[in-house]
């Protein structure tokens, strides 16, 4: 009994060590994984983490977008701030994507994600709105 | 008679404009108009204002026609935080010698003390910004003079904080004399063409001292970048001149001098790169030439990532950096030559000025850094010392055509 619970005392550390989770975007420190530059707003930085828990973050989505197209194997998370709530990172097949000129991004694609399309109309900002799919195609 | 009739006429049509503009419209606690606001809606097109001593209480005064507004004796203009305090949609303005300041803050939109769209032939010159958001943004507009501004953030409010002279979609700016602190970039360029910077200097900035992005035909010479996060990034432009600049203590993990990252066709030439922890980090430049740079006691004076395509580096100074050059690409056409490396070994018997054997400026234990670097705690060890003579009598993992085949003897002047 007592060699069960030491056993799962230690499998259970290492789940945890090996729990595939995001990192937090150290902003004003961290660097784009993509761009070398520094990550510097937390309205538009983009996390993707690897199926081995290997953590990649970008000083924005269409860095992520563009860095993605390198990758062999699909990402266990691809991660993208919430406009709307600086710092907090959504999935990004479940967001919504705006390219509009009125929010200026830094890697100049002058694209914002969003939780969803009611939240791009409280905004009144004109753009074209995308899905995750249909971004992958316009950025290219 | 007829003839003194045309001729009055004419000398009328002559003077009239310079009549008409010649009494500045004043405005002071005492004078009549006590609010800029109130001065410029009364002025007409072709007006100056001229703002007397005191602190000013006002916040987006719209510009909309062309006059020209001057501070005399530094008066204040204080945002309150706000919103922007000058914006300016008119072509042919000027604002100079104020001190504005308390700019306000926001998520979603960028208030600056100046703000400046679709405008053309402005002046900002000779005001004090403090405690800005952004400095001064110019959107859409073209041939801008901004010429000896000394712009202001709050440091501590780290990222929180904008640019000091933001550039987006313009053309033709001339931005001299300038000095811009404790803001994210010190000068950001994007989509900002046939520019010129100059004498500026930009330092303790949260990101860095310049930033180009998708920027061609620009030249910057004789600015001083120093202590920013990192000097000077180009990325994404083509025909970008640097020239005579100060690259200076640009510590950090992450930290450069200048960073190049796809860009095209530059010249950088005569600058001068001290103390920082990458002198210049490469990363997918193509047809860029390397003259007369003095690059010293940086960490890695120059280190090349990705495809870099006929790169020309020659008459530069690398003296004392820890590294010279760390490369994790082939070849590639690049050339070395007629350089100066303080820590090249070699004779000279013919006594003509240039090393008998070639210099091979990758050092093993830079790979190994790369790779790993917490290594870098063993650079001192004479295990190192070992693994880079051996490397260097017999090169096996360095690139072998990587060598400047003329090494100067003397730094060159």
């Amino acid at each position: 009994m007592r060699r069960f619970l030491s056993m799962s005392l230690i499998m259970g550390f290492f789940l945890i060590a090996c729990e595939i989770k995001p990192q937090p975007i150290n902003i004003g420190h961290d660097e784009c994984h993509f761009c070398s530059m520094k990550i510097m707003d937390n309205k538009f930085a983009a996390q993707i983490v690897t199926k081995t828990g290997k953590a990649y973050k970008y000083d924005a989505a269409e860095c992520m977008i563009r860095h993605l197209k390198t990758f062999d194997e699909e990402p266990e998370l691809i991660l993208v701030m919430d406009y709307m709530e600086p710092g907090s990172l959504i999935n990004a097949k479940d967001a919504v994507f705006l390219v509009s000129e009125d929010i200026k991004s830094p890697m100049g694609a002058n694209l914002s994600v969003f939780k969803n399309e009611e939240a791009i109309t409280t905004l009144n900002k004109s753009g074209s709105i995308f899905d995750w799919r249909s971004i992958q195609d316009h950025l290219n | 008679m007829n003839f003194f009739k045309s001729c009055c006429t004419i000398l009328l049509f002559i003077l009239y404009p310079i009549l008409g503009t010649s009494q500045p419209i004043t405005v002071c606690s005492t004078c009549p108009l006590q609010s800029i606001e109130a001065a410029v809606s009364k002025a007409e097109a072709g007006a100056t204002i001229l703002v007397k001593a005191g602190t000013y209480q006002e916040h987006d005064i719209a510009i909309t026609k062309p006059i020209t507004i001057i501070g005399q004796d530094t008066p204040t203009i204080d945002g309150e935080e706000k919103g922007s305090i000058f914006r300016v949609n008119a072509d042919s303005v000027m604002i100079s010698g104020f001190r504005l300041k308390n700019v306000g803050f926001s998520h979603t939109t960028n208030y600056a003390a100046v703000h400046v769209f679709e405008s053309s032939d402005f002046t900002i010159s000779k005001n004090i910004m403090e405690n800005v958001f952004f400095g001064i943004l110019i959107e859409r507009s073209k041939h801008g003079e901004i010429n000896g501004n000394m712009i202001s953030g709050e440091s501590d409010a780290e990222f929180y904080s904008g640019n000091g002279i933001h550039g987006w979609n313009s053309s033709h700016l001339m931005i001299f004399n300038n000095k811009i602190t404790a803001l994210r970039d010190g000068i950001y360029l994007e989509f900002v063409d046939d520019s010129e910077i100059a004498e500026n200097e930009s330092w303790g900035n949260v990101r860095y001292g310049l930033h180009f992005m998708f920027s061609n035909r620009d030249n910057y010479y004789n600015n001083e970048f120093r202590e920013n996060g990192s000097g000077v990034a180009v990325m994404f432009s083509k025909f970008i001149n640097m020239r005579g600049n100060r690259f200076y203590k640009n510590w950090g993990t992450a930290s450069f001098g200048l960073l190049l990252k796809e860009i095209y066709d530059a010249e950088i030439e005569e600058n001068d790169f001290y103390q920082n922890t990458v002198g210049i980090k490469v990363d997918g430049s193509t047809r860029i030439s390397y003259k007369r740079n003095n690059i010293r006691e940086n960490g890695w004076a120059v280190k090349i990532a990705g495809g870099c395509y006929t790169n020309i580096f020659t008459q530069n100074n690398f003296s004392y950096n820890s590294f010279d050059l760390s490369y994790n690409s082939k070849m590639n056409d690049n050339k070395f030559y007629e350089n100066y490396w303080s820590s090249y070994t070699g004779y000279d018997l013919d006594k003509d000025g240039i090393g008998d054997l070639p210099f091979r400026p990758v050092k093993l234990f830079s790979y190994v850094v790369n790779r790993t670097p917490e290594t870098v705690i063993l650079l001192r060890s004479f295990f190192v010392d070992i693994l880079n003579f051996s490397e260097s009598v017999s090169p096996v993992f360095t690139p072998d055509n990587l060598a400047d085949s003329k090494p100067l003897m003397k730094p060159y002047q």
